[in-house]
């Protein structure tokens, strides 16, 4: 008696835990998944009752096409913020792996003066917020453009990429440092002190000997680096104006008008804008999970 | 290390070239809001036809309204031109011009041009004495109703006073014919102002004065909101209108989930359009009605807002002269002729015999442009609408009374125009 | 460790590998804040040919801290806000660490998928629930509602509304109203629990990982229940981690910006949305400054105790 009633619990809270995982699972991919659908929706079909209208009767993939229709205004506008968006993501992401872990290096391994609260302000700049720094950035740009363009009237950083890019590095690379310092000090020092008796010296052992090691690191940092900047919509609001320079963030925000709900383009383009940073995240999972309990971050 | 650092040098190298990109001389940017008639591709297509015959290249950019202002007047305060022609809209007319945001063009505008414009339309982009756009959208809102409901309801036509209007919505709401007889797009935004400032010209007056003060807080301004709050309340409008936009209001009505609307001219077209409309035949538009009060004030007992949209030209375009042959263009008449979905601002195109026949209501609209109050023509205007809409929405939410509320409206309005 | 002849002594070499990161920061970051706390004391605004400014001391300050209704509404806002994410997010996170962290099938897939809604872009995720809640039959939470036979046929309910929710329960109508919250307000807390949870849930399930589970094995022969299993040993074993996510999304939700301003423009101003309203829209930079000034001491204020709270936790 006593056995198949404990057997009988044991059921019973199996079903409860595949219950609960279930609704974990839906809850997790039910929105994404109602908006790749949605991008599947011919227009009409879009705006009926969903009531009954939960999958398209004539599935489409027009409105994905439409987004490389370099003919059309929003596919030539779409196909530039893309390019946009990889140029700036990846060169802040290149940018500040090399920067950040040099200067990790030193937090991790050097002595000297003030470092401790250099890591300490490091922490704190992470914490700023970008809005209250985009007045300042708006009233100093504007000023350098200014001399800016009567030295040569095609130089400015307005509305450009590049301008993206420095304010990008200079928000991230403080993250940068922070958490692959976090790496190098998981790396013992002996491996460091036996190359360097080796012969090495301190950058080659950096290079030969912690770098290799640390690859889970700066892969996850990496892709970190590259979510936050791919991410990033505040500055791009107020610095990019035209093709030139418009991230994704930007357009997938600009889509729609007064009097126009432009939910099959929003779908699409919010589908293709997430595939970059979620396949990374998906293929890398293991060094992300070990870097977000490293540097317990990104929000 | 020096493989890194000539990576890293590589990188720099390319970034920099890439990303300081040159204009080209002959080629304009504009930035247009993506509105009503004129879809973005038929923008795209008249800038083709220009582009054919000028040599001129035109790269435009569709934004938001909402955005619209902010994108434009940060480009303004920077340097570097980022766009050479704008669509500005009427009420943005005295904070650029007073910024000096926008190029004045008088020099531009020939008497010619200026005597076939009705003096209603030119006027909105006037300030300090000066035009700061050329008219190129003229919109404004109209009425709508749906007449198989007034007649369920037991009523032969349409209502000529806002009196009457209550009436039938009493009625149907009665008779259950529908849940919530108005919809509105009164949400916290600039259509709410837009809505405000038609029912205070209903109710024989406008939101402020000539000299630009606010005297909205007696009189037509406050009959205004406390008939919105009363058609709240009566459970006449739908409480859906206080999260509604223009479009949403306009979804309300051609679901046949109100009998009467207020909204601009665009919605005459899906309102007849089977695929998206239920209403197709029972919609009808008509002339805004006014209180009984003030029957006899206006040539056509009507009132209306408008929300007129010019072309103007940035000043620190580096390509003034290529920027107002576009404009001129794309506000001509010929331009103009080949898109009656929208109103023309031209007189003669208005009046023309192709016109007439090609839009059969354009009599209708003619009246009503006729009958339009503006938004207060004042410099700081996004602050002014920003802080109207703020307390008319909290009374409209019954969390103040309608007199509260414009009180402190007007109060912190002087505050900011430093009345 | 020795040093070899001819190499740079650890202080030349730590200044030359910091000075790029620290000359980008520098120059980017600290120098603009400067800059802030400067245009705070000015009245300054765009005018024909440039900026003009006039000194007005702390006016701006004074402005904000004892005249202006809207700043301590947002201040208000942005706390709600902020507590009730941030509450949801540590129990459903937890929860479902603790459901994942159970023996199931497919237990590898479900936790990769939690990876989904962290890496999708804030904006993709704003416009996705600006989808989901749309105000009309077409809109995708009403359908379900609908379906679920929650509501009835022919009712849609409007999602971003401004309708106080709890307005007839006497206490916490008047708090509702008082801060200003909305069914908007949470509705957007939802999304954004949405896209953060699992970040949660993941973190924890890391801490919980080292955890044996002859620990609990032990703690049943004993008798305990499940309630203080979980507050005996699971609890203090995560403490740092629920520390460390505490500060950092309290820092996150503090600053909220991009998800409020698509969805909702101007209309929910907290404290990131009014801030950019004066500097970007209304283009007064001097008050704008003062805003994000106080903005920004209000966060720094929240990393001190971070920083302080590390420091004795020893988790670094």
């Amino acid at each position: 008696m006593g056995i198949r009633k404990s057997k009988v619990r044991k059921y019973v809270s199996r079903v409860i835990l595949y219950g609960l995982v279930i609704i974990i699972v839906i809850w997790t991919l039910a929105p994404f998944s109602w908006l790749f659908i949605s991008g599947l929706f011919p227009y009409k079909e879009l705006l009926s009752d969903r009531t009954t209208s939960w999958f398209p009767e004539n599935p489409t993939l027009k409105n994905f096409q439409a987004m490389f229709d370099m003919s059309s205004h929003i596919g030539q506008r779409f196909v530039y913020a893309l390019r946009n968006s990889l140029i700036v993501a990846g060169s802040v992401t290149v940018i500040c792996l090399i920067f950040g872990t040099l200067a990790a290096y030193a937090l991790a391994r050097l002595k000297f003066p003030f470092k401790n609260s250099i890591v300490m302000s490091l922490i704190a700049i992470r914490m700023l917020p970008t809005i209250a720094l985009v007045i300042p950035f708006f009233v100093i740009i504007r000023t350098l453009d200014y001399y800016l363009i009567q030295v040569n009237a095609n130089f400015n950083f307005y509305n450009t990429k590049i301008n993206l890019i420095i304010l990008y590095i200079a928000f991230i690379l403080g993250f940068v440092i922070w958490i692959m310092r976090g790496f190098f000090l998981t790396i013992p020092r002996e491996l460091e002190e036996a190359a360097r008796i080796d012969g090495c010296t301190r950058l080659q052992a950096l290079w030969k000997i912690i770098l290799p090691l640390s690859a889970p690191g700066l892969v996850a940092t990496g892709i970190f680096t590259f979510l936050l900047a791919w991410d990033e919509f505040v500055l791009a609001l107020v610095f990019t104006k035209t093709t030139n320079a418009i991230t994704l963030p930007v357009y997938i925000v600009s889509l729609g008008s007064q009097y126009i709900h432009a939910y099959d383009q929003i779908a699409a383009s919010g589908f293709i804008a997430a595939l970059p940073p979620v396949i990374l995240a998906l293929l890398f999972q293991k060094f992300l999970i070990k870097g977000l309990m490293a540097g317990g971050v990104k929000g | 290390m020096k493989r890194l650092m000539v990576v890293f040098l590589i990188i720099g190298m390319m970034l920099v070239s890439g990303a300081f990109t040159a204009l080209a001389a002959e080629e304009i940017n504009v930035i247009y809001m993506a509105q009503a008639a004129y879809q973005p591709d038929e923008v795209r297509d008249m800038a083709d036809l220009f582009e054919e015959l000028s040599g001129i290249k035109v790269n435009l950019e569709f934004v938001k309204y909402d955005e619209q202002h902010e994108k434009v007047v940060l480009s303004a305060v920077a340097p570097v031109p980022t766009y050479d022609v704008f669509s500005l809209d009427l009420i943005w007319t005295a904070e650029f011009a007073s910024k000096g945001f926008c190029v004045a063009l008088d020099d531009y505008i020939t008497p010619e041009v200026r005597a076939d414009i009705a003096p209603a339309i030119m006027d909105a982009f006037v300030f300090d004495g000066k035009t700061w756009a050329m008219p190129f959208l003229a919109n404004f809102q109209l009425f709508f109703y749906n007449i198989d409901m007034i007649k369920q309801a037991g009523f032969t036509g349409p209502p000529k006073t806002l009196e009457e209007m209550v009436e039938q919505m009493k009625a149907m709401k009665k008779k259950g014919i529908v849940k919530y007889p108005w919809t509105d797009s009164w949400n916290q935004k600039e259509g709410l102002t837009c809505e405000y400032v038609w029912l205070t010209g209903a109710f024989g007056g406008d939101t402020f004065d000539e000299k630009g003060r606010p005297i909205f807080n007696t009189g037509p301004g406050l009959k205004a909101l406390e008939f919105m709050v009363m058609l709240l309340d009566e459970g006449l409008a739908n409480p859906k209108a206080l999260t509604n936009d223009e479009p949403a209001a306009r979804d309300d009505f051609i679901a046949g989930n109100a009998a009467f609307t207020s909204n601009w001219t665009f919605q005459y077209g899906s309102m007849n359009d089977p695929a998206v409309s239920k209403v197709v035949g029972a919609g009808k538009m008509g002339l805004l009605p006014v209180s009984k009060d003030v029957l006899g004030k206006y040539p056509y007992d009507s009132a209306s807002v408008s929300g007129f949209q010019g072309a103007a030209i940035l000043a620190n375009s580096k390509n003034k002269e290529a920027a107002w042959k576009y404009l001129r263009y794309i506000t001509s008449p010929i331009v103009q002729r080949a898109y009656l979905t929208e109103m023309p601002v031209w007189t003669s195109v208005q009046t023309s015999a192709y016109a007439m026949t090609m839009d059969p209501v354009i009599d209708i609209k003619a009246k009503e442009i006729a009958s339009v109050h503006h938004r207060p023509k004042v410099p700081p205007y996004p602050e002014v609408s920003s802080i109207l809409q703020r307390y008319i929405h909290l009374a409209l939410e019954g969390k103040m009374k309608p007199k509260a509320a414009l009180d402190k409206a007007k109060a912190e309005i002087e505050a900011v125009m430093g009345l | 460790m020795r040093r070899r002849v001819g190499e740079l002594s650890s202080e030349r070499l730590a200044s030359i590998l910091l000075l790029p990161s620290i000359l980008i920061i520098v120059c980017v970051v600290i120098g603009p804040l400067v800059f802030a706390f400067y245009l705070s004391f000015y009245k300054a605004e765009p005018v024909i040919g440039g900026i003009s400014s006039e000194f007005i001391g702390f006016s701006n300050y004074l402005y904000y801290c004892f005249k202006d209704p809207l700043f301590w509404n947002a201040v208000r806002l942005t706390t709600y806000f902020t507590v009730v994410s941030l509450i949801i997010e540590l129990i459903l996170g937890i929860g479902m660490a603790l459901v994942l962290n159970k023996r199931f099938i497919g237990r590898p897939f479900v936790r990769s998928i939690m990876l989904l809604p962290w890496a999708l872009p804030t904006v993709v995720n704003a416009r996705m629930w600006e989808w989901i809640y749309a105000g009309s039959s077409f809109g995708a939470l009403n359908g379900l509602m609908k379906v679920l036979h929650i509501f009835p046929a022919d009712y849609d309910a409007v999602w971003l509304g401004f309708g106080v929710p709890f307005q007839n329960i006497p206490l916490v109508g008047s708090f509702m109203e008082w801060v200003g919250a909305s069914t908007a307000l949470h509705m957007i807390i939802l999304a954004d629990t949405w896209k953060v949870t699992p970040l949660v849930t993941l973190l924890v399930l890391a801490a919980l990982q080292p955890i044996p589970d002859n620990y609990y094995e032990a703690a049943g022969i004993d008798g305990a229940g499940a309630w203080s299993q979980f507050w005996h040993i699971t609890f203090p074993l995560l403490r740092p981690v629920l520390l460390v996510i505490l500060v950092l999304r309290t820092m996150e939700l503090f600053r909220v910006f991009d998800i409020i301003y698509i969805l909702m423009q101007y209309s929910i101003r907290v404290m990131g949305v009014y801030t950019f309203e004066v500097g970007m829209k209304f283009l007064h930079f001097g008050k704008g400054s003062a805003l994000s000034f106080l903005v920004a001491l209000f966060i720094l204020g929240i990393a001190l105790i971070y920083v302080k709270l590390l420091h004795s936790e020893e988790i670094y």
